[in-house]
């Protein structure tokens, strides 16, 4: 070797220098030999520490520089690095084959059947009756009105003497009352909630009254508590007209743009004048089918002008004040848009009729 | 209400409408009288008529058939298979002929019978719905074959159900709609005066009419008729009564129900023999007074009901019923025909006190016309003359002392089109006006009489549409002028309460406000047992009236409710759910009825699935709840305390209550294993409820904190605790020594076994340290966890595992 030659060997640096470039290719053939022998990432990392850790056999033999000879270090620590490169680079592309190939191993032993369900999570739902009663409450605060609420318990004033139904009336007839004493009733209607608006509120006033309430009958379509949204507005002035636009408006909004308001004379003590409200059959728009009853028409509600009897009762000046109310049966919308075929449904909260509205 | 196109037609010209009786269906549900029900009879009987038998012969392949030539009136005859034995040739029958359809919807088509052409049927009375029972076919010795059988019986009617409204009394008659409809349809009401022949003798010599109570009735007319005949109705009287759904009594009881269904007005027979004294007393009752009504039912009067009296007791409710002891029997003669205007609230009052409700209080109640009871009274007088015949008087009792009158009202037409949105005409509306009955005298209107229903200008707003029509109304939608308002707190604490919990797993339940009490009581127990549930009331409040047991008192909570919808959904195979409510609790409370928001849950059984954790029901809903208070009271000082359970309802070891400012707001709680099998649920099943507005007293608006820069760091601590223990107290020790750098901690792990005793447990505790102002060193933090396990050691004797 021309190198070896052109070294003293009778030096005693030399000898060492030959000592340690022989050590240098051993460590080189061993650690190639191991690395390539190297099953596992793990095997080589123990590879990694064994020949370049802290006391690894690399690492040592650059500490053993230090006994050559000065003008010999360069030379050698040049070789080491070469040395140390090399392995770097086997052991870099050693790591990467052996990694992938466990990965490949671990993504075969991993594999799931996602088929298989995930753990059951409850899905919760909305009643309908408070949904439906929140649907409109949406359409109709986007005009104006706002929710107020009331007692169930109501007294015979604000159920009925101040909704112009006087004692010994027979418009007291039109409800069927529950009564808790002689002067206390479960109110029959949510219009209860519009006198303690008037009465503690100014006007103008433009509320939507939601709720339970309470009439004693029941059979298939009949349930002795069910539920009610009233609308009320009080204004300087106010028409038939305002009612009519208000109401189609909304039944556009709830039932769809084609279906169509229709207003017949009716007769409820609180307003004058009177309109029972039909829409046409969402069903089957207007064709006739067994829910329009063959008509083509839906009753769905009444409505009118607030009676002067009303805004007296309460205080407000009729002369001054004029307004309209509406009031629609929640559970009959329900029925109408969802089709919910008998009105028990709605308190057996049978989780199976619960979670088909979401 | 029933009324009959024909009997509509004694006063209005209707013949136009014969053959549209929709259209009439129309007008009048447009003009507010909905029509409920049409029943044509003459359709009812389409292709069903009169035939003459011009052979009879044995059918040749079946002995109990026969083959008929039957003449139809068609020129020639059809030929009719019929199984009946009792006619022969020469008879006439009624034949069904293909296309009728016979009551029960059996439909007639030509068909083949045994091999013979058959293109009919020969009906039997039963067949045609004419009877209930009848064997063999009709047969006649004579008729038109060809004749409409609708038109040989007569069953030539159209019946048209109306619903009138409660202002609308003046249409519970034919004469009143008639006057109705000829008001919508302007055109002239037929009307004429009734006849009849008097005899020689005065009701006001032969009887004495003694009105004592003017106010409670106004107007009181009566007249003698005698040597009448009681007997059976002649067939159209009968034939009317049966059409509008009254039964045919006899022929003075029937005229006095025609004449109410006619005219409107109530009538009542007396029997004169059974008249003591010859004396008629409108008084008021005695307090004691016996009474006999008609059916008789004994009553005791009150001393405020209105009677008519003879000299020694009451002969009739006023307005109400009859008496038993006067009315017309098969051996009447002589009668006194009462015709009077009661006051609608007397009678309408007696009436509910002592619950019935008779054809003549319904439109005393409601308001009859004083202006026809006159007219009604001779009207009587001629059909009873016409049907039982007798004499009337020449002369009548008509005792009116203060003639009623209706005030006019002052319209202006401007504030009517105000209130309709569209332009009138005055003229157009005073014309209106005028065809409804009404005086019009410039801008002031007089509505007749009868209309109770109008009184002021309003009424009259709404008279106008409903006879210009409804349709006419426009649509705008009112201008908003000023701000709105905010939705009131409860609704929108119970909307965003819904939502969450909806989007959290739970189902919304939605119950009745009212239980049955003996489920009230089990399922809350005592008064005091209610209080620890987190009731604000616990007296509960009964409904006077329920419909059945099950809705007899109001719910205190809706915990009644959730268990019967948990029995429902086990009872039908849902044997996992979870619910919840936000309902009302009704209670008494110093003499107040009071009420109070809840939110109740219901939680059983656990999903049957790969992946289950096998978590008690009372342990995921805690996990819930605790959610749902950081979200909705994050300000809150809410408490935890155990309890240990007395209910009936719930677990004795599986309670905690909620505390908020020393008041039991809730409670957590499994359901009784002893319930559990009473009910027959198998499922693990866990209840809770919440007061709230407690709960929302404490919300707050959330504001930022700062989040620390530097990091946490968690310790781990396990202590060995007496199982009589409750984790609560240990955490609330640590929490304490722990101080401001010991931000959370968590119960992670809970042992129980070897070599731990049988009364014993191991908590382990992670620990999170944080500081926001440095890094925490391992030497800062052993010094707390060292603290900590020195004042749990020392204060509550409990070692580190």
């Amino acid at each position: 070797m021309l190198d070896g030659n052109m070294i003293d060997k009778t030096a005693p640096g030399n000898h060492i220098l030959t000592m340690s470039t022989k050590k240098l290719q051993d460590i080189k053939k061993s650690a190639e030999i191991e690395f390539q022998k190297a099953q596992s990432a793990d095997d080589l990392y123990q590879l990694k520490v064994k020949y370049f850790g802290k006391q690894g056999e690399l690492t040592l033999l650059m500490k053993d520089m230090g006994d050559l000879p000065k003008e010999d270090r360069p030379a050698f620590g040049k070789e080491v690095n070469i040395v140390r490169d090399a392995l770097t680079q086997l052991h870099d592309s050693r790591h990467s084959e052996l990694s992938q190939k466990e990965m490949l191993a671990k993504l075969a032993k991993d594999s799931f059947d996602l088929t298989l369900p995930g753990p059951v999570l409850p899905q919760g739902a909305k009643h309908l009756i408070p949904s439906v009663i929140d649907e409109i409450v949406d359409i109709l605060a986007r005009v104006g009105f706002s929710v107020r609420t009331g007692p169930f318990i109501e007294d015979d004033f604000h159920n009925f003497s101040a909704l112009n139904i006087p004692a010994d009336h027979p418009s007291r007839d039109m409800q069927d009352t529950f009564y808790i004493d002689e002067t206390h009733v479960l109110r029959t209607h949510t219009s209860p909630i519009q006198i303690r608006t008037m009465e503690t509120e100014k006007p103008p006033i433009r509320i939507l009254a939601p709720g339970g309430v309470f009439r004693h009958d029941y059979d298939a379509s009949h349930s002795p508590h069910f539920h009610q949204i009233e609308a009320l507005l009080v204004d300087k002035h106010v028409s038939m007209a305002d009612l009519k636009g208000t109401i189609s408006y909304f039944i556009k909004e709830f039932f769809g743009k084609n279906i169509k308001t229709r207003f017949r004379p009716s007769f409820f003590p609180f307003t004058e004048p009177s309109a029972e409200v039909d829409c046409s059959c969402p069903l089957c728009e207007g064709k006739g089918c067994k829910m329009c009853k063959q008509t083509g028409w839906i009753e769905i509600g009444g409505s009118g002008l607030v009676h002067p009897n009303v805004f007296k009762a309460v205080g407000i000046n009729p002369d001054e004040w004029q307004g309209f109310a509406f009031g629609f049966g929640i559970e009959r919308m329900a029925i109408i848009k969802y089709g919910v075929s008998d009105i028990r449904l709605f308190m057996e909260n049978d989780v199976r009729f619960l979670e088909q509205f979401r | 209400m029933k009324i009959s196109f024909n009997w509509l037609n004694d006063y209005l010209d209707l013949a136009d409408y014969q053959t549209k009786i929709d259209d009439l269906c129309v007008l009048l549900t447009q003009a507010g009288l909905e029509v409920e029900g049409v029943t044509d009879q003459k359709a009812q009987f389409n292709h069903v008529v009169v035939g003459k038998l011009l052979s009879v012969d044995k059918h040749p392949d079946a002995d109990k058939l026969t083959v008929c030539q039957v003449d139809t009136g068609e020129g020639s005859p059809r030929q009719i298979v019929c199984g009946a034995k009792n006619h022969k040739a020469g008879d006439y029958v009624v034949a069904a002929l293909p296309g009728a359809v016979l009551p029960g919807d059996f439909a007639i088509k030509k068909s083949k019978i045994r091999g013979v052409e058959s293109l009919g049927m020969l009906c039997s009375q039963k067949e045609l719905g004419l009877s209930a029972e009848g064997e063999g076919v009709i047969t006649m010795t004579s008729g038109k074959p060809g004749q409409a059988v609708s038109e040989l019986y007569g069953l030539n009617d159209v019946i048209i159900e109306i619903n009138v409204t409660p202002n609308r009394a003046d249409c519970l008659s034919h004469l009143g709609l008639a006057f109705e409809i000829a008001a919508l349809l302007d055109r002239p009401l037929k009307q004429k005066k009734a006849e009849f022949k008097t005899g020689n003798f005065k009701t006001t010599e032969l009887s004495k009419v003694t009105l004592r109570d003017s106010q409670r009735c106004p107007r009181y007319a009566g007249r003698m008729i005698r040597g009448v005949k009681i007997g059976e109705s002649p067939a159209w009287l009968k034939k009317r009564l049966e059409s509008v759904g009254l039964r045919s009594v006899n022929n003075v009881v029937d005229v006095t129900n025609y004449v109410m269904f006619d005219y409107g007005q109530p009538l009542h027979a007396f029997d004169w023999s059974q008249v003591s004294g010859g004396e008629i007393i409108i008084r008021g009752s005695e307090k004691g007074e016996k009474f006999q009504t008609l059916d008789g039912t004994e009553l005791t009067l009150t001393g405020e009901e209105l009677v008519i009296a003879d000299q020694k007791r009451a002969v009739a409710l006023a307005g109400v019923v009859g008496g038993l002891n006067s009315g017309v029997t098969d051996a009447t003669t002589d009668l006194f025909i009462e015709a009077a205007f009661f006051n609608s609230q007397t009678v309408r009052r007696t009436s509910r006190r002592f619950g019935i409700d008779t054809d003549s209080c319904y439109r005393f109640s409601r308001g009859v016309n004083p202006e026809q009871t006159v007219l009604a009274l001779e009207r009587a007088c001629e059909l009873i003359q016409q049907v039982a015949g007798g004499e009337v008087a020449s002369d009548f009792y008509d005792v009116y002392p203060q003639p009623l009158v209706k005030s006019a009202i002052i319209v202006d037409v401007r504030k009517v089109e105000a209130r309709l949105g569209y332009t009138i005409k005055d003229a157009d509306f005073f014309a209106v006006m005028k065809r409804l009955g009404c005086k019009v005298d410039g801008n002031k209107v007089t509505p007749p009489m009868h209309r109770w229903d109008l009184s002021i200008p309003e009424d009259l707003v709404e008279e106008y549409a409903r006879v210009y029509g409804y349709d006419h109304l426009l649509e705008r939608l009112p201008q908003l002028v000023e701000e709105p308002t905010k939705h009131n707190a409860d609704y929108l604490n119970s909307r965003k309460l819904s939502t969450y919990l909806s989007s959290q797993g739970f189902g919304q339940a939605v119950n009745y406000a009212f239980v049955n009490k003996a489920l009230q009581d089990t399922v809350l127990g005592s008064q005091d047992e209610r209080k620890a549930l987190g009731l604000a009331g616990v007296e509960e409040i009964a409904v006077r009236n329920p419909i059945s047991e099950d809705f007899a008192v109001m719910r205190l909570s809706t915990l009644p409710s959730l268990v019967q919808n948990v029995s429902h959904n086990i009872r039908h195979g849902n044997s996992y759910g979870q619910l919840f409510e936000v309902g009302k609790g009704h209670y008494h409370k110093d003499g107040q009825y009071q009420e109070d928001q809840r939110l109740g849950f219901a939680m059983w059984g656990t999903p049957q699935a790969l992946w289950a954790q096998k978590v008690p029901a009372v342990y995921r809903l805690k996990s819930f709840i605790e959610n749902l208070l950081e979200v909705f009271a994050p300000g809150g000082k809410g408490q935890w305390k155990s309890l240990d359970s007395s209910l009936a309802l719930i677990h004795p070891g599986q309670m905690i209550q909620l505390v908020l400012q020393g008041e039991p707001v809730g409670f957590i709680g499994s359901v009784h294993p002893q319930k559990a099998k009473e009910w027959k649920w198998r499922e693990d099943v866990a209840f809770a409820e919440l007061n709230l507005a407690a709960l929302f007293k404490t919300n707050k608006v959330a504001r930022y904190r700062g989040i620390s820069s530097f990091p946490g760091v968690e310790k781990d601590l396990a202590f060995v605790v007496p199982k009589t223990m409750k984790a609560q107290e240990l955490q609330k020790e640590i929490v304490k020594t722990g101080g401001a750098l010991l931000t959370k901690v968590r119960v992670v792990d809970l042992y129980e076994g070897e070599p731990l005793t049988a009364d014993q447990r191991s908590l382990a505790f992670r620990m999170t340290f944080q500081s926001s102002e440095k890094t925490l060193t391992d030497e800062d933090v052993l010094k707390i966890v060292q603290q900590v396990i020195d004042s749990v050691s020392s204060r509550l004797g409990v070692q580190l595992r």
